[in-house]
């Protein structure tokens, strides 16, 4: 009876060990789970972008974005408001596979496409707080390509992990990301610049799930140094949509 | 000498064709559901040589309207109204003019534009050898951003991504001549963009050995426009070889070669280095360097400067500009442009004014 106990004791602490090794996850695997709030291959999206200066002044700007997951990455932005800057669409085509990527920017007032350099991607997208590569944060974003990660601290509700950046293209020093466990979802990501010092802090919110997908609603951007910020809002979104490849072409946006 | 009556742009029949059809077209559909858009600008310019102010207001309006999923049409117009003071006299002059119209008709693989428009052929800033087509407005604050539209038909062919062959037949903007032109683009070519034109018709300025010379030309060109170096340097470079068919003209080349790159900091630096020969026997070629700067300064507003130096020559002029964005789609836009080392025989004299200008714009 003692042997049948102590079996059956020791068959529970083995399964139990497994269970809660399978709960401790390093830091690559966390933000693997984050990417995997996102299933979809592709999107549109309608946002909102405010933007506000250090004293308080604001401009609006809205804008379309699609994109399709391929062997080559295809996104498109096109601004729809305000005025003068309306039909500015903006084409990306990204081909990791050849570690090749082509910019495209169509502006009314040329009445033309013309290629961009990839430098274009340094400075802030339209005159906000964000990055091009902040904006794929909203679009879904490949972490792992970007970061490593590791775990600093973990709570019941929240997993802090420290960003090494390995993309060369990204300029921040290192980063930060406070990760939801409920949803698996980052609320907060601060970047550091070369000498340590706090340059920006995104906070998301308005949590949705759409399908499959998990995402939120809201993005703020603030630039601590600056003293300005961006709201980014999720006007409409579709997920998984028919979309034409036809639109991801120069032809498309000759065409506006 | 061929070519020396200025054509009667009312009597281009294209473009009354042009119009009517999309007068009818506007009439025949519901003008509700076109999207409309527009500036409203007024402009105040002192020309320090000529000593005189001039105030300038102007309404654009853009009209734009789908008539089916293949069909649709595009309208610019410009109202101006000029006022100029110098010592005792006033002058004003009143023009409307519109700038573009044309017809889109996409099929399967070619999409057409038939109408008064734009061409933007060629990678570099501004100055585009290749443009056979739009000559640069003289009477513009900067002449070399503001091309004049011409009438004509346009078909591009795209058989995939990868590939655009585009067919050219216009008027020319001043002479009663057909200009034609073919160009093909190859796009994603290791990274970059290639294109090679063949031209024929007549040059698109006037050559200074008759008055209203234009005379007839075979040109060929190539650009191209990508990225180098792990930093993704943009590097663009245009090749024009022009043979003109006339015994007291020379054959001449042009060539652009520039760099542009954008900065963390948001700081944009272009450079580009134009050499351009000149047909008549005895000219000297021209050599121009062109660097430009903007950045965003205030969250909202923005500068730029723009230096082209006649190197040959030794002459520069600076374009320094600041636009203030006073509220959503409300600008007011001041700045300047200065000659240094003032040489009468250079290009960059008889194309530039000194001048200083203060302008506000709403856009709608």
């Amino acid at each position: 009876m003692f042997k049948k106990i102590t079996v059956f004791f020791l068959i529970l602490f083995f399964f139990s060990l497994q269970f809660s090794l399978a709960q401790e996850l390093d830091g690559d695997q966390v933000l693997k789970k984050v990417e995997a709030s996102r299933q979809s291959k592709s999107h549109q999206m309608k946002m909102k972008m405010e933007l506000y200066s250090s004293s308080g002044e604001m401009r609006s700007r809205e804008l379309n974005n699609y994109r399709l997951e391929g062997e080559i990455e295809r996104s498109l932005m096109q601004f729809t408001e305000p005025a003068d800057i309306s039909g500015t669409s903006f084409l990306l085509l990204d081909d990791q596979a050849n570690n090749q990527e082509d910019m495209y920017l169509y502006l009314p007032a040329l009445g033309s496409v013309r290629k961009i350099s990839g430098s274009q991607k340094n400075g802030n997208f339209a005159g906000s707080d964000l990055t091009y590569n902040d904006l794929s944060i909203f679009s879904g974003a490949n972490f792992r390509d970007n970061y490593q990660a590791e775990i600093i601290s973990e709570t019941e509700k929240i997993i802090e992990l420290h960003l090494k950046i390995t993309d060369p293209d990204i300029d921040y020093s290192y980063g930060k990301m406070w990760v939801r466990k409920d949803l698996w979802l980052a609320e907060k990501i601060e970047y550091y610049d070369q000498q340590e010092e706090l340059i920006k802090v995104i906070t998301l919110s308005n949590f949705d799930k759409i399908d499959a997908n998990r995402l939120a609603r809201r993005i703020e951007v603030e630039n601590v140094k600056r003293g300005s910020r961006t709201i980014l809002k999720l006007v409409e979104v579709d997920f998984d949509p028919e979309l034409d490849p036809g639109i991801f072409t120069t032809r498309y946006l000759q065409r506006q | 000498m061929k070519n020396i009556i200025p054509k009667n742009k009312l009597n281009n029949l294209l473009s009354i064709a042009v119009l009517t059809l999309i007068l009818s077209l506007i009439l025949t559909f519901n003008l509700e559901a076109a999207s409309s858009s527009g500036e409203l600008s007024t402009m105040v310019i002192y020309e320090q040589e000529l000593e005189q102010w001039q105030d300038q207001s102007r309404l654009e309006l853009d009209l734009q309207q789908d008539l089916s999923s293949d069909l649709n049409y595009y309208l610019k117009g410009a109202l101006t109204l000029e006022s100029y003071y110098q010592q005792d006299q006033k002058e004003r002059d009143f023009e409307f003019e519109v700038k573009e119209a044309y017809l889109n008709y996409y099929t399967d693989k070619i999409d057409w534009r038939l109408g008064r428009q734009n061409f933007s052929w060629g990678s570099s800033y501004n100055i585009n050898p290749l443009n056979y087509f739009n000559p640069i407005d003289q009477g513009a604050v900067d002449p070399f951003q503001s091309r004049k539209a011409v009438d004509g038909i346009r078909a591009a062919y795209y058989p995939n991504f990868e590939w655009q062959l585009t067919g050219v037949i216009t008027e020319h903007a001043e002479i009663d001549e057909l200009q034609s032109a073919v160009q093909l683009i190859r796009r994603r070519w290791q990274g970059y963009d290639l294109a090679a034109s063949v031209f024929s018709g007549n040059s698109l300025q006037s050559v200074p050995v008759g008055r209203n010379f234009y005379p007839e030309v075979n040109k060929i060109g190539f650009d191209f426009k990508g990225d180098f170096s792990s930093k993704n340097i943009g590097l663009f470079s245009e090749f024009v070889y022009s043979d003109y068919q006339n015994s007291r003209l020379k054959n001449t080349n042009e060539l652009i070669i520039g760099l542009d790159y954008k900065f963390e900091n948001n700081l944009y630096l272009l450079g580009q280095y134009y050499y351009q020969e000149l047909a008549p026997v005895q000219s000297e070629a021209n050599q121009l360097l062109i660097l430009r700067a903007e950045k965003p300064f205030g969250y909202f507003h923005n500068w730029e400067l723009n230096l082209i130096s006649d190197l040959k020559k030794g002459m520069s002029v600076v374009r320094p500009e600041i636009i203030f964005s006073l509220n959503e789609g409300l600008d007011l836009e001041t700045g300047a442009v200065i000659k240094l080392n003032q040489k009468r025989k250079s290009r960059l004299n008889q194309l530039n004014q000194e001048l200083i200008y203060l302008s506000l714009s709403k856009y709608f």
